[in-house]
């Protein structure tokens, strides 16, 4: 089947078995590998991206269902030149350890910070519930969500 | 100096995973690429009466599938383990094992066919229809029943399920001290069975080429190079050369990934049997059965006291998990448990053994720890035990056993010495962060809202820094460096703290500096990242490696300004002749060394410098660790509401990574204390808890932040004084929290309970207690 | 995955046609959080899939002559975004906060929540706590039936193959209802529940009036504990009553007995549970 979606921005098509997920699609026809395939039953986070700005595990959704909606990735999140603040502060941080949750991580913040500019810990804690990290222990993940949340009340 | 050693420097790894452009295995696609599945047994223990794959072969998409038997007849070799001799008591017994089985499965999950296919799903239905006759035995998986002999023997032909057993120390002495002894304080000590769960899952892709007869492996594994041996010299037995393995990103390992897998093997062997690079990526659900669980270990632990409360010996006897097999890894955690039982205390006669058993498990092996978090464990769980029975306050009963600063170098009962540790004030010093004073008034106030509340400390210290380590350092011709380095970095910010290190040692620009890592064509030897050594052990390599540099550097520095290279002073980048203004940069000292013709032969071609750092007894990064929870005695539900941590991991090289490292570790040790637990059907072997909704590890609405301070004290072990920074976290979290949580219950009357203190059991430990 | 079809109606009613027409051979998509980890695992593959999860018709929630209704397609995000959920059915609130995570709420449904019939759910007791009702359209029209009467067993409920679940109705008399939810997991974000519940009341003169207690995961569906409410009905506001009324619930469960927790542990829970919904019911209540 053919499914016609936009992809950070782009118009994109794309002619795949109706049983492909939005993670597959993304990975395999658009070689968008941020998004992580960390369990592939939607318990993990490390695929998530946001669907018409919402974030969403990839892995639970079929790509028919993506007909006309807008997907972004962290690929569309921001270049060198030009991180988000969640990026900026993730790094200044050292949010991160492995990288391999960074993707989702990033991106269900994103989602937090565009319907609530001011979270509290708890807020933040709960928006990033759905996505596991092993390494970091998320206090430097909450801490840079926080610090974000600053930043883009201050520069908006 | 900016970006210097000590600084809070950002990682030079994080742009690109800050972008998603982190290239893990998985995310490495090639032409041709075909994919492999494994189909894995079912049973616990079984007899494979037949295996027909002809249905499954014929089915379209399928290239191929291969069993045990053509394992055997293509002779591929088989895996095994390093037995320590030193600590070995009696004979080791290894059932060495191959990475397709025959004739028998010895737990859920062993590999039992590879099915190779145009894509995963047709790989997938085909093992669906591969048609296997077991004939079921009964198995043995639970160790309370194996250490009782109250099983059935998991491999035919042996007497039990012991294969090996490793032992320390002076039994007689230890009996003596207990004659002697004022109190004695009894438990037998539970350590669950947890697994590592790094969030990229295990992906191996093999490739072959025919001209060359060579393979290259990529896979997420924190020590190449010791794969690139184990595969080439035992399994296909081939040159090292013709066996390339590259570790690219690795989304974390934490011990887990420190050896080969089977699926390494077999997706070079069917590469090389098809001509199709081979990918092989695990579920998750394959994850939870197949990747080595870690501690599982049951302990009969005898402690004596005298009448001043003064610890006087020790008795351990210990029972490990080791699995079906012995993991390429599977001794290393009881061979560190043995070794460390004498932990931070003066405890002068101590005698441990430690059996380990086979089982219908998975194996066993390293998770960030391996063994420490398990002796750790043993030792504070006996403290507060006497604390209680021997009702000492358990600060003082602490500080009474706590080996001093002026104690030290410190010659323990077992094997090490430790070379430096402020214990004593460490504790102190945590006492007043935790804010250990006004507890009472705190619980108080948790009483108010029907709550129980607890708070509980653990005194700890850990053996870092294994093996030696080889550093390169080269300078290429337009004075950029690059460290080529034998450790590797999957999370750990290597890169980061490498060009701090050079920058600082060389006076080169922190950007300058570039690190090759992960792949055995570039790096010719290593002993990749395990048990908190890179910055220690690979550091201190490439401070000496830096060192050669600097005399190369000197020599070819005495040619170009037309002096002795005994004239020459290196300070901060700069070759000057001593007492005049003449001086010669390293940048340019790099460029001119690559002079093509008219150049000293004797002066070799390049600047570079290799470091091999032998890293001796290695060394005691310690600490103490306070845990505060409350607890809703009705449902058993505990909330950690503080914890403390002091710890000395020598110099800070980078306290911001630091505190990333302590953050991990500790999140891993209160994910076992309180939430994560392996557990295996008790009759028929399956494996329960196989999925993130029941192996529940913390998530971030979990946790409070965490109260970190650093106390270091330099070690005189290596030129850095660092200590190893990557597992103390996990040590001291376990039986903190478990202090915590049982003092809490202490007024209801209970006394211990085991890991994981879930609600269900806090509950039933309460009912009891009634 | 296995292979199939996937189709994607544009209305209920294109939706429905459908339905009739290639039942029962076809599959319902609405969120998906459930039924895809369920397509990949199994070799059952229907030969179509119909997604039906951005339906207009299924969305929106609003007011309605006979209470609130709730399209089957609004995800537990949109519940504990809408005020109409905050003004008449709060207790909704809190119950959709603990489904999953944020990328379980933003795609899961409550009617798929309702439909897939797990005993853990976490939208059905307060549900079933506010006298929910549902409609269910088929080929021959629309029949509404009470929540309860839709869960029939784990995983299976009373809709026939050709029928679709499209809206969800809390009656009149329960808007505005005191209400309390509760979920026992073994974590927060992310979990199963052992055990959920959930008490609906209203107090008139110091005694419980209408008093509804529902739990979940102790038995093959989503119960009312009937006992329990008759034991308090009618009856002055009194702690121990309340603790009493708990003892009751715990006889009208079945709980099952598993590594995940032994009956006798989800036996107290219940008690606990309900106990602590009723208080907390009792403190939002106007008490003339």
């Amino acid at each position: 089947m053919d499914v016609e979606l936009i992809i950070n921005g782009e118009e994109k098509t794309a002619s795949i078995p109706p049983e492909t997920t939005l993670l597959k699609l993304l990975r395999e026809e658009f070689y968008l590998t941020g998004a992580k395939t960390g369990c592939d039953v939607g318990d993990c986070g490390a695929c998530t991206v946001l669907v018409d700005g919402e974030a969403v595990n990839s892995c639970l959704m079929l790509a028919g269902q993506l007909q006309g909606r807008s997907v972004e990735t962290i690929e569309g999140l921001a270049n060198l030149e030009d991180f988000h603040p969640l990026q900026k502060n993730f790094e200044d941080l050292g949010s991160l350890q492995c990288g391999f949750c960074g993707p989702g991580m990033i991106l269900s913040a994103k989602q937090l910070l565009e319907e609530n500019p001011e979270p509290t810990k708890q807020e933040i804690q709960d928006a990033i519930a759905g996505n596991l990290c092993r390494c970091t222990g998320y206090t430097k993940i909450v801490e840079a969500v926080a610090d974000a949340a600053k930043e883009m009340r201050e520069e908006p | 100096m900016k970006n210097g050693v000590g600084q809070p420097v950002t990682r030079k790894e994080d742009p690109k995973f800050l972008m998603g452009r982190g290239r893990y295995v998985d995310d490495i696609d090639l032409p041709d690429l075909a994919y492999g599945f494994v189909l894995r047994s079912i049973h616990a223990n079984a007899k494979i009466r037949s295996i027909n794959t002809s249905e499954a072969k014929a089915l379209p998409g399928v290239i191929g599938i291969l069993t045990g038997d053509d394992y055997v007849s293509d002779g591929l070799g088989v895996i095994h383990a390093e037995i320590n001799p030193n600590l070995l008591k009696g004979e080791a017994i290894q059932y060495p094992h191959a990475a397709l089985v025959r004739e028998y499965v010895k737990c859920v999950g062993a590999p039992v066919a590879f099915v190779v296919a145009e894509t995963q799903s047709i790989a997938k239905d085909a093992a669906e229809i591969i048609e296997i006759d077991y004939e079921i035995l009964e198995s043995a998986t639970d160790l309370s029943k194996v250490r009782s002999g109250n099983t059935p023997i998991v491999w035919e032909g042996m007497k039990s399920n012991v294969s090996f057993t490793y032992g320390m120390g002076d039994a007689e002495k230890v009996a003596a001290a207990f004659s002697d002894s004022a109190h004695i304080v009894k438990s037998t000590v539970v350590n669950n069975r947890i697994t590592t769960n790094a969030m990229e899952p295990r992906c191996s892709i093999g490739i072959f080429e025919p001209g060359e007869e060579k393979f290259t492996l990529y896979s997420s594994n924190q020590r190449p190079n010791n794969a690139r041996q184990a595969i080439a010299n035992e399994i296909f037995e081939i040159s090292e050369a013709q066996l390339r393995v590259i570790s690219p990103d690795v989304g974390g390992g934490f011990g887990m990934k420190g050896s080969f897998y089977g699926e390494d093997v077999l997706v070079l062997w069917a590469a090389r049997k098809y001509s199709r690079p081979i990918k092989w990526n695990s579920e998750r659900s394959e994850s939870f059965v197949t990747d080595s669980h870690a501690r599982d270990v049951i302990s009969d632990c005898e402690m004596s006291f005298d009448a001043d409360g003064k610890v006087t010996g020790l008795r351990v006897h210990a029972d490990y998990n080791i699995g079906a097999y012995v993991a390429p890894g599977g001794s290393i955690s009881p061979m560190w448990f043995t070794l460390l039982l004498s932990g931070v205390y003066r405890i002068p006669a101590v005698e441990v053994v430690t059996r380990c058993h086979f089982t219908n498990t998975i194996s066993t092996a390293p998770y960030r720890g391996a063994g420490r978090p398990e002796s750790a464990f043993i030792l504070e769980r006996l403290m507060d035990m006497a604390s209680n029975q021997l009702n000492i306050d358990p600060i003082e009963i602490r500080r009474k056993n706590l080996i001093t600063s002026d104690e030290m170098p410190y010659q323990t009962a077992l094997m090490f010495s430790y070379d430096s540790g402020e214990f004593i004030e460490i504790m102190d010093e945590a006492v007043k962060e935790a804010n250990w004073s006004e507890f009472e008034e705190r619980k108080k106030e948790s009483e108010s809202k029907g709550k129980l509340r607890g708070i509980g400390l653990a005194c700890y210290l850990e053996g870092a820094a294994p093996f030696n380590e080889r550093m390169e350092i080269r300078f290429d011709s337009g004075g950029t460096v690059t460290v080529v380095a034998g450790t590797h970095s999957h999370g750990q910010g290597h890169e980061t703290i490498y060009s701090q290190m050079v920058s600082d040692f060389l006076g080169v620009p922190y950007e300058s500096v570039h690190l090759v890592q992960g792949d055995t064509d570039k790096v010719p030897m290593g002993r990749g990242t395990v048990g908190s050594r890179s910055i220690t052990v690979g550091g201190s390599a490439l401070r000496l490696a830096s060192d050669e540099v600097i005399e190369k550097g000197k020599k070819i520095a005495g040619h170009l300004l037309e002096v002795s290279p005994e004239d020459i002073e290196f300070n901060n980048g700069t070759f000057s002749v001593a007492g005049t203004d003449k001086s010669i940069d390293i940048t340019e000292i790099a460029k001119r060394s690559h002079t093509p013709v008219m150049w000293p032969g004797e002066l070799g071609m390049g600047l570079e410098g290799v470091g091999v750092f032998q890293s001796g007894p290695g060394n005691f990064p310690n600490g103490c660790q306070i845990a505060e929870v409350e607890v809703d005695a009705e449902t058993g539900k505990v909330t950690l509401e503080n914890m403390v941590i002091v710890g000395d991991v020598g110099t800070v090289i980078n306290p911001l990574l630091l505190g990333g490292q302590i953050h991990g570790g500790l999140t891993q040790g209160i994910g076992q204390a309180l939430f994560e637990d392996v557990v295996y059907e008790k009759n028929g072997g399956q494996l329960l808890s196989a999925s993130f909704q029941d192996y529940t590890m913390p998530r971030a609405d979990d946790l409070p932040f965490y109260d970190i301070t650093s106390h270091p004290v330099p070690t005189k072990q290596n030129p850095l004084g660092v200590k190893g920074a990557g597992e103390t976290g996990t040590v001291g979290a376990p039986p903190a929290v478990l202090n915590a949580v049982i003092n809490a219950l202490q007024s209801k009357g209970v006394t211990d309970i085991e890991m994981p203190a879930t609600p269900e059991k806090i509950w039933l430990a309460l009912r009891k207690a009634a | 995955m296995r292979p199939f079809e996937f189709i994607k109606p544009d209305s209920e009613a294109s939706a429905i046609e459908l339905l009739g027409k290639l039942s029962p051979n076809v599959r319902i998509l609405a969120g998906g959080t459930d039924y895809l980890v369920d397509l990949k695992h199994t070799a059952d593959v229907p030969k179509t899939v119909m997604d039906i999860s951005r339906l207009p018709e299924l969305k929106g929630i609003d007011e309605v002559d006979d209470g609130l209704r709730i399209g089957a397609g609004v995800t537990h995000t949109e519940i504990m975004q809408n005020p109409l959920i905050k003004k008449y059915a709060p207790a909704m609130i809190h119950a959709a906060h603990t489904i999953g995570a944020v990328q379980t709420r933003n795609l899961g449904t409550i009617g798929g929540n309702l439909v897939t019939c797990v005993p853990s759910m976490d939208s059905g007791p307060t549900l079933v706590a506010l006298d929910a009702e549902v409609n269910i359209v088929g080929k021959d029209g629309t029949r509404r039936i009470s929540l309860t009467d839709l869960f029939v067993g784990p995983r299976k409920t009373s809709l026939k193959s050709n029928e679709l679940l499209t809206e969800i109705i809390i009656p009149k008399r329960s808007l505005g209802k005191p209400a309390n939810f509760y979920k026992f997991g073994l974590r927060k974000g992310q979990a199963l529940a052992l055990v959920n519940a959930a008490s609906s009341l209203w107090i008139k003169g110091g005694c419980f009036k209408d008093l509804r207690i529902s739990i979940g995961a102790v038995a093959p569906v989503v119960i009312r504990c009937l006992k329990a409410e008759k034991y308090l009905e009618g009856k002055k506001i009194d702690e121990k009553l309340v603790k009493e009324a708990g003892n009751i619930a715990v006889t009208e469960a079945k709980p099952i007995d598993d590594f995940r927790a032994s009956q006798s542990y989800r036996n107290d829970l219940i008690a606990v549970l309900v106990t602590r919904t009723i208080n907390a019911a009792i403190d939002l209540a106007d008490k003339d």
